[in-house]
């Protein structure tokens, strides 16, 4: 005979962590309408081209801050300056427009990278090495603070070179597999199995399970 | 994009905080990006230059008044090399083969282009040589026509809220070399509101969420140019839905004696975008609906005795969504079951009967067409 009554409604409430009022995954509006903002950019509308590049302006930065070791903001505000120029000749949807854009920025960054190597810059001031930064706090420390986005960007910065631009480029560009496999030479299954086993080595650190996020 | 795959992972710490919203000091450089931007629209794009005002979208509209005094100016401004270093490098590289010089090394100072939004019209050529040095003058709202100046009309750059330039302007920064090209009236002819192209429309909100079925008022204020209510006037209601190819004219309101028309979109189904338009390209920021889909979970055991078959229905997802149920361990959150909406809105899965009585978290995730949406569930053990 069939047994109904295995669901305790009383205990339908949102888990403490997907809360109903903002569910951390929800996606922004700015994110939902890209199309309509792009579509509006197009025609020369200032606040299409503002939710485009408030949208993407702040992952484009985390992607090359992942991908480049300085310089990030001018790589950004050159990729932007192509972007300008080349709307007009612009054809596709949002995906298809984040896709150039983070083509558009990987370009620019290895631009830049051969602009630096060939006339490497001599340091006077002291340089954070990055390897040297404390990545597992304390156990107390870590109870008192949060994870924050510049932490995270590190924590990512840990990964071998090409897996940390497959992980920028899924999770912070917001890119299919299949787009990212385009961009680095991989195939869409690669990207898949390394961006995934990425994730659940930084996932599974100390310093990043069980603890708040900031901006 | 699809983030399916990386649905185990969007409630980590570390992927919220790698996608969570942008600081300040990550859009620092907005401001360089939209001069650019409208220096380097074409001319027919610069008739639809900022004339937005949304109550909702205060920091847009804001930028919308500052900012405008910057785009007002920037173009002009970029070939007096009289502004900020960044922005006067950004142009630069725009529109340098045009002939906007690189930003001068003594450079000082932005005031005045904040402190003379209004002064500038653009012409509609943009020249190729450097404007001759001219002294600016203030436009008066009242100015007449000067009969000497006739012909098409100059695009130019409204300040809502603001005065109108002058169009007897002679002493703008051109930025044509040559004579002839004149800075030239607006010959629209003004009625008791003014130039209806200067006119600015509100929207009320600029995103609001809402269950599936349920509906949302919209609201606007239709505005002149001197901040006064625009009464009896049309104003269309368009609706944009996530896929559709374009927009769709959903009503047509007259505004009241205060300038307002509100309109109530019912049974809303999947995600939208309003905008309220009054015509002469003046149109409000697009103000977003979200639609949250309603999921119901039942569940029953299954024939085998072990197991749990559960069902969900998604009313507001569409075929093909993937569904997932997680639950919580000592390790995190751990995939149980992953499925996608079939032509009902319905996806079920199978989940082993737990051997303590155990919460479940159902997701849909956000998609063009609708928000996330997510409940939680108990199954108990079998027997």
């Amino acid at each position: 005979m069939r047994q109904e009554a295995a669901l305790d409604i009383r205990a339908r409430r949102p888990a403490p962590t997907w809360a109903a009022g903002e569910p951390v995954a929800v996606r922004s509006a700015a994110e939902d309408d890209l199309d309509v903002a792009l579509a509006l950019a197009r025609e020369g509308d200032e606040v299409g081209f503002l939710t485009l590049y408030r949208t993407l302006q702040p992952r484009l930065l985390r992607y090359l801050r992942v991908r480049t070791t300085n310089g990030a903001d001018d790589v950004a505000a050159e990729t932007w300056l192509h972007v300008v120029r080349d709307l007009n000749r612009f054809h596709g949807n949002a995906d298809d427009f984040r896709a150039w854009l983070f083509t558009l920025a990987r370009h620019r960054a290895v631009d830049a990278a051969r602009a630096a190597r060939a006339r490497p810059a001599i340091a006077v001031a002291d340089v954070t090495d990055i390897a040297s930064v404390e990545l597992a706090p304390s156990a107390e420390a870590q109870a008192l603070e949060r994870i924050s986005t510049e932490h995270a960007l590190r924590l990512v910065g840990t990964l071998p070179a090409d897996v940390a631009e497959m992980v920028a480029l899924r999770v912070i560009a917001g890119l299919d597999a299949n787009t990212v496999g385009e961009i680095v030479g991989k195939s869409a299954g690669a990207v898949r199995v390394a961006v995934h086993r990425a994730l659940n080595s930084l996932s599974g650190r100390p310093d990043v399970s069980a603890v708040e996020v900031s901006s | 994009m699809t983030q399916d795959d990386l649905t185990p992972w969007q409630d980590t710490p570390l992927v919220q905080a790698l996608t969570t919203a942008g600081t300040p000091a990550e859009l620092s450089g907005e401001d360089g990006a939209m001069a650019a931007f409208r220096a380097s629209a074409p001319s027919r794009r610069r008739r639809h230059v900022v004339r937005f005002l949304g109550t909702g979208m205060t920091s847009v509209a804001l930028v919308g008044v500052v900012g405008t005094g910057v785009a007002a100016a920037t173009a002009a401004a970029a070939y007096t090399r009289s502004l900020p270093e960044p922005v006067q490098s950004m142009v630069h590289d725009v529109l340098g083969p045009i002939g906007v010089p690189a930003p001068h090394p003594q450079h000082k100072s932005k005031q005045h282009l904040l402190t003379t939004p209004n002064q500038v019209a653009l012409p509609e050529s943009v020249s190729t040589a450097a404007p001759p040095a001219t002294t600016q003058s203030t436009p008066t709202p009242s100015a007449t026509p000067s009969p000497a100046v006739k012909g098409k009309q100059s695009p130019t750059v409204i300040i809502p809220g603001a005065v109108s330039p002058s169009p007897s302007v002679s002493g703008l920064p051109s930025p044509t070399p040559t004579a002839s090209v004149t800075p030239t009236p607006t010959p629209t002819p003004t009625g008791p509101a003014g130039d209806p192209s200067t006119w600015t429309i509100s929207a009320t909100g600029s995103r609001l969420e809402v269950r599936v079925h349920h509906g949302v008022q919209v609201s606007g204020t239709l505005l002149d140019a001197d901040g006064n209510p625009v009464v009896d006037s049309p104003v269309v209601v368009r609706v944009h839905l996530s896929g559709a190819a374009g927009w769709q004219r959903e009503a047509v309101r007259r505004t009241d004696s205060s300038g307002s028309i509100q309109a109530y979109l019912d049974d809303l189904t999947e995600n939208t975008v309003v905008v309220l338009g009054a015509g002469h390209h003046v149109h409000s920021t697009p103000l977003r609906i979200v639609v949250r889909p309603v999921l119901t979970v039942s569940a029953a055991p299954a024939t085998d005795g072990t197991s749990y078959l559960v069902t969900v229905s998604a009313d507001g997802g569409q075929p093909g969504d993937a569904v997932s149920i997680v639950k919580k361990t000592p390790d995190g959150w751990v995939v149980v079951g992953q499925a996608t909406l079939d032509d009902n809105a319905t996806a079920s899965f199978s989940i082993p009967a737990p051997k303590h009585k155990r919460g479940f978290v159902v997701q849909l995730p956000a998609t063009k067409a609708h928000a996330i949406s997510s409940d939680r569930f108990v199954l108990e053990p079998l027997g």
